[in-house]
C-alpha cells in the first residue's frame, strides 16, 4: 500500500515537469530563453550568446550551449562566426533567414530541427548547441558534442598476451566506433535508446542483421523499453533488469571491455548493449560456456587454446569442490586416503583445536577478506596486504597451531583456481556456492557433496538466457557445436557458427580450406 | 498443463539411467544366487524379453494418443473404473519410488555414513528430487544429458581397472546351471528394472519426436540392459558366483579390490557416485510421474503443489516399508515379480484392449452415421 502511494507521488512530479516543458517553442525569443533559464535554475554552465544577425533587418537570435559539454572551437568557428559575420546576406527577407541558416549556412554535419521545448532541452544537456531566432517557432540543434574523455587505453581487467590491447571507454560513440571498425559490414545495426528518467543515459543495441536471432533482438528491445528507473550509471543497472530469472547466482549476461570479444559475439549472432558512461559492454544471450572462454583462445594456436580451456574447466571444479572434498574425506571417508598420507594428515592435525570444517571456513573467510582488501586498496598498499596474507596468516597460523598445513594448501589452491576464469562474474557464484557445499560436506560427507552437485546441475539446466538454454550446447546436446566449447578446432575447421545463437545464418566458411601440405 | 517436451535422445538417456539406477547394486546378487555362474545370461535374456515389452508399451502409447496412462484410463474406462485402474498404477509408482528411496538410504547408512540416521539421508535426497521434479521434465532431461557422459566414463574406468583381476574360470561351466534355472532367474531382471519401465507411459506424451521415440526406447533398453549384464558378468568374473550371491552390494565389494600402482585405492566411491546419480534419475522420474499422475487423477492444474506433501508421505512410507534388509530380500524374491507383472503387464494390456475396443466402436459409430 505504502509503495503504491509513493509511486503515484513520483508520477505527479514527472507530470508537473512535463507540463512545463511539453510546450511548443514560443514566438518570442526572450520568452523561450526565460523558460530555458528558469528550467535549468540559472545554471552557471549555461552559456547564452545573444546576437543581432542582420544589421538592416535587426533579426534577433541566440546561441545556447552548456560549457564543458561542447567542443568550443567548433562552436566558435562554425556557428558563432558564421552567424555573426557571414550570414545572412543583406537583402534576405525576414521569413527566409531561418531556412537560409538551416540549409546553407551552418557547416556542421548533424543538424536537427525541433519545435518542442523538452526535446530542445534534452539536446542542450546532451552537449548540442541550440540556435534560436526571434519570431520563429522552430529551433535548430547542432551536434557539437565534445568533452574530455579518457581516450582508448589498454584494457586493465582482461589483459591478453596476444591480441588487441585496446579497450572500451566511457563514451558511447567511441565504443560503437570501435566495434564498427572491426566489423565493416552494412548489416551491423546500431539502435539508439535513452534509459533512465533523470539521467537519460544513451544506450545502443548492436547486432548483425541476418545473423542475430530476430526474436532475441525484439525481446531485448521490449525488456529495455520496460525499464523504469531514475538513473543508469553503469551497465550493471541494465543487466539486472534484462536478466532472465533474477534469483540465480550465475551470470546470464556477459560483459566485457574488449571490443574484439564483442565483435566475436556479434559474429556468433549475439546482441551487444553499449551503455554511455561505462566501458563495460553487455552481450546477450550469454551461455555458461561463454564465461569459460577468452578471446585469446582464438588468437593463440588451437592446441594451446584447447588445453587452456580444459584447464579452466578443471580449475572451475577445483575452485568449487576442493575445500568441501577435503572436509568430507578427512571427516567421513578416511578409508579413501592411502595409509601413509592419512598418517601424515593425522599428525598435522594433531595440535589443531578445530574440526576440519571450522578450520576451512576460517581460512576461506580470511582469504575472502584479504582479496576484497586487495581489490580496493591503492597499488602501493596492496603489496602490504599480500605480505600480511602470505606471511602472517599462512605461515604463522600454521605455526600457532590454528590450522594444519594441508588446509593452507587446499585454500591456496582453491583461491588460485578461482582466478583462472576469464570472467570475473563467473567467479562470484563459485565463491558463494563453495561455502554452502562446505556445509553440506561437513554434515553429510560425500553424499552431501554429490547431492549438492546434482542440485547445482539441475539449477543450471533450468536456466535460460533470452530463450537459449544456459547449458547448451551440452544440454540440450548439439554435437556439431562441440568443436568450439571444451576444445577449439583450428579456424579452418570452425565451419559453422554456434546454432544456439546463430541458427539463422550458420555457415561461417564456404567449405574445406584446410592448408595442404607441400602446396605452393 | 505442462507442455514442456524432451527430445528422443534425452528420453533414451532417461531410460538408460532408469534401468541402471538401483539395479546396478542389487541385481548381481540374486542373479548369481539363482543361476550361479550363468547369471549374466539371465540378464541378457531379461533384456531380450524387455524388447517385447517396449513394443507393447509403444503400441499402447500410439493407441491412446497423446495421453498419459492416467488420462487415458479415465478416458477409456470412465470416471470410476478408470480411476480405480489409475489408482493402482499410481500406487505402484509411488510405492516403487519409496522403495528406491529406501535402497539409497540402506546403502548409505550401512556402507558410507554409518552414524547418520536413515530419515535424514532420505530427507536430504528427497529435497533434491523435489527440486528436480519441480523444475520439470525438460530440466530433468537436460541434466541427464549432462551426467550420462560422466556416468559412462566412470563405469568404463571401473571396468578397465578391474581387468587384471578377471578370472575366466569363474564362468565355467557355461550353461552348467541348466536352462530352466537361467530362465527362471531372468524373471528377477524382468521384475526389477524391466517391468518398471511401465512408468514411462506417464512421460511418453512429452517426448518430442514420436517417430524416433520407440527407437530411442529400444536403444536405451539395450544399453541399460548391456550395462546390467556387464556388471553381473564382472561381479561373477572377479568374485565368483558364490561371493557375488552372498554380498549385499557385490559391485561395491568389487570396487574395493581395485588397486592401481599402489596409490589409487578406495575406488568404491566411484560406484557410490554412479549409483547416486543413476538412482537420483530413477527416483526423480518416478516422483515426477507419480505427482503428475496424481494431479491428473485429482484434476489439479499444477502438479507442483503436490510435491511437498507427497514427499512427506514418501519419507514415512520409505521407512515403514520394510523392517530390515532380510525382509526386503524375501519381498523382492517372492512378492515383487507378481506385483510388478500385475502393474507392468496386465494393467497396460487391459488399457490397450480397452483402447482398441473403444476405437473400433468409435469407427463403427462414425461409419454408421
Amino acid at each position: 500500500m505504502r509503495r503504491r502511494k509513493k509511486k503515484t507521488t513520483n508520477n505527479n512530479d514527472n507530470v508537473q515537469l512535463d507540463s512545463r516543458l511539453a510546450k511548443q517553442i514560443d514566438e518570442s525569443l526572450e520568452g523561450n530563453l526565460t523558460v530555458i533559464k528558469k528550467t535549468l535554475g540559472d545554471a552557471s554552465d549555461l552559456v547564452i550568446r545573444r546576437m543581432t544577425l542582420n544589421s538592416s533587418n535587426k533579426i534577433k537570435g541566440a546561441v545556447l550551449f552548456i560549457d564543458g559539454l561542447v567542443d568550443k572551437t567548433s562552436v566558435q568557428d562554425f556557428i558563432l562566426e558564421v552567424m555573426m559575420v557571414e550570414v545572412p546576406p543583406e537583402n534576405i527577407s525576414l521569413a527566409h533567414v531561418y531556412d537560409e541558416i538551416k540549409d546553407s549556412a551552418l557547416p556542421i554535419g548533424e543538424i536537427t530541427e525541433t519545435n518542442k521545448l523538452d526535446d530542445l532541452l534534452l539536446r542542450l544537456l546532451s552537449g548540442e548547441t541550440l540556435v534560436l531566432l526571434d519570431n520563429e517557432t522552430r529551433a535548430l540543434s547542432a551536434s557539437t558534442k565534445g568533452w574530455k574523455d579518457r581516450g582508448v587505453q589498454e584494457t586493465t581487467s582482461e589483459s591478453v598476451i596476444r591480441g588487441p590491447k585496446e579497450s572500451f571507454t566511457e563514451t558511447l560513440r567511441t565504443n560503437t566506433a570501435l566495434v564498427r571498425r572491426k566489423i565493416k559490414n552494412p548489416n551491423l545495426r546500431i539502435d539508439a535508446k535513452k534509459i533512465g528518467k533523470v539521467t537519460a543515459t544513451d544506450v545502443a543495441v548492436l547486432y548483425i542483421e541476418g545473423t542475430a536471432d530476430e526474436s532475441v533482438v525484439k525481446e531485448l528491445h521490449a525488456r529495455l523499453d520496460k525499464i523504469d528507473i531514475d538513473g543508469v550509471l553503469e551497465s550493471g543497472y541494465i543487466e539486472e533488469f534484462i536478466e532472465d530469472p533474477p534469483y540465480s547466482p550465475f551470470p546470464k549476461v556477459y560483459y566485457t571491455e574488449r571490443p574484439d570479444s564483442i565483435a566475436g559475439g556479434l559474429l556468433e549472432g549475439k546482441v551487444a548493449i553499449v551503455t554511455d558512461g561505462t566501458p563495460n559492454v553487455l552481450l546477450v544471450p550469454a551461455l555458461f560456456v561463454n564465461f569459460m572462454q577468452s578471446s585469446e583462445d582464438y588468437y593463440q594456436r588451437y592446441d594451446i587454446g584447447t588445453f587452456i580451456r580444459l584447464l579452466r574447466l578443471f580449475s572451475f571444479v577445483i575452485a568449487l569442490f576442493m575445500p568441501s572434498l577435503y572436509i568430507a574425506i578427512t571427516t567421513f571417508h578416511q578409508e579413501m586416503i592411502p595409509a601413509p598420507l592419512l598418517i601424515n594428515l593425522a599428525a598435522q592435525r594433531e595440535g589443531v583445536p578445530f574440526p576440519a570444517f571450522v578450520e576451512a571456513v576460517l581460512m576461506e573467510a580470511t582469504f575472502e577478506i584479504l582479496r576484497e582488501a586487495g581489490v580496493r586498496l591503492p597499488k602501493a598498499v596492496g603489496s602490504a596486504v599480500s605480505i600480511v596474507g602470505a606471511l602472517v596468516l599462512g605461515e604463522s597460523a600454521v605455526q600457532a597451531g590454528l590450522v594444519s598445513p594441508a588446509m593452507v594448501i587446499v585454500v591456496a589452491l582453491t583461491a588460485i583456481s578461482s582466478f583462472v576464469f576469464p570472467s570475473y562474474n563467473m567467479a562470484i557464484p563459485v565463491r558463494m556456492l563453495r561455502f554452502s557445499l562446505m556445509i553440506l560436506a561437513a554434515t553429510f560427507g560425500l553424499y552431501g557433496i554429490i547431492l549438492g552437485l546434482i542440485a547445482l546441475v539441475l539449477h543450471l539446466c533450468s536456466l535460460q538466457s533470452f530463450g537459449v538454454p544456459y547449458m547448451s550446447p551440452f544440454a540440450p546436446l548439439v554435437p556439431k557445436d562441440q568443436k568450439d566449447v571444451l576444445v577449439r578446432f583450428p579456424h579452418w575447421g570452425l565451419l559453422s557458427r554456434p546454432s544456439a545463437t546463430a541458427h539463422k545464418n550458420e555457415k561461417r566458411t564456404s567449405g574445406r580450406n584446410q592448408p595442404k601440405e607441400g602446396s605452393k | 498443463m505442462n507442455n514442456k517436451t524432451i527430445s528422443a535422445r534425452q528420453f533414451m538417456y532417461l531410460v538408460i539411467l532408469f534401468l541402471i539406477g538401483s539395479s546396478i547394486l542389487i541385481i548381481p546378487g540374486p542373479l548369481a544366487a539363482g543361476a550361479k555362474q550363468d547369471g549374466w545370461i539371465s540378464a541378457i535374456l531379461g533384456t531380450v524379453i524387455g524388447i517385447l515389452l517396449v513394443h507393447l508399451y509403444h503400441k499402447i502409447s500410439i493407441t491412446i494418443g497423446n495421453k498419459t496412462f492416467v488420462e487415458a484410463a479415465i478416458d477409456i474406462f470412465g470416471n470410476w473404473f478408470g480411476r480405480i485402474i489409475s489408482f493402482f498404477h499410481l500406487s505402484f509408482i509411488y510405492i516403487l519410488a519409496a522403495l528406491v528411496l529406501r535402497n539409497i538410504g540402506d546403502f548409505m547408512t550401512t556402507q558410507m555414513m554409518v552414524e547418520t540416521p536413515l530419515q535424514y539421508t532420505h530427507i536430504l535426497f528427497l529435497l533434491v528430487v523435489i527440486l528436480g521434479a519441480r523444475l520439470g521434465i525438460e530440466t530433468i532431461g537436460r541434466s541427464a544429458e549432462m551426467f550420462i557422459t560422466w556416468m559412462i566414463i566412470l563405469l568404463v574406468f571401473l571396468f578397465l581397472s578391474l581387468t587384471p583381476q578377471l578370472d575366466i574360470n569363474n564362468l565355467k561351466p557355461m550353461f552348467g546351471s541348466g536352462l530352466r534355472s537361467i530362465t527362471s532367474t531372468s524373471l528377477t531382471v524382468i521384475g526389477t528394472p524391466i517391468l518398471e519401465m511401465v512408468i514411462f507411459l506417464m512421460i511418453y506424451p512429452q517426448v518430442k519426436e514420436k517417430s524416433k521415440a520407440k527407437h530411442a526406447w529400444l536403444i536405451g533398453l539395450l544399453i541399460g540392459g548391456g550395462f546390467l549384464t556387464l556388471i553381473t558378468l564382472f561381479s561373477i568374473l572377479v568374485l565368483g558366483s558364490d561371493l557375488t550371491a552372498l554380498n549385499e552390494y557385490p559391485i561395491y565389494e568389487l570396487a574395493t579390490k581395485i588397486n592401481i600402482a599402489g596409490f589409487l585405492e578406495g575406488l568404491e566411491i566411484i560406484v557410490a557416485i554412479v549409483w547416486m546419480l543413476t538412482i537420483f534419475f530413477k527416483l526423480v522420474i518416478l516422483y515426477y510421474a507419480s505427482s503428475l499422475g496424481i494431479a491428473q487423477f485429482l484434476k489439479i492444474d499444477d502438479y507442483r503443489i503436490l510435491l511437498l506433501p507427497l514427499g512427506m508421505g514418501m519419507v514415512v512410507l520409505s521407512i515403514i516399508a520394510y523392517p530390515d534388509v532380510a525382509y526386503f530380500e524375501s519381498f523382492v524374491n517372492s512378492t515383487w515379480l507378481p506385483y510388478a507383472t500385475m502393474h507392468g503387464f496386465v494393467l497396460p494390456l487391459l488399457l490397450l484392449i480397452g483402447a482398441i475396443i473403444k476405437k473400433k466402436k468409435q469407427e463403427s459409430g462414425r461409419s454408421r452415421k
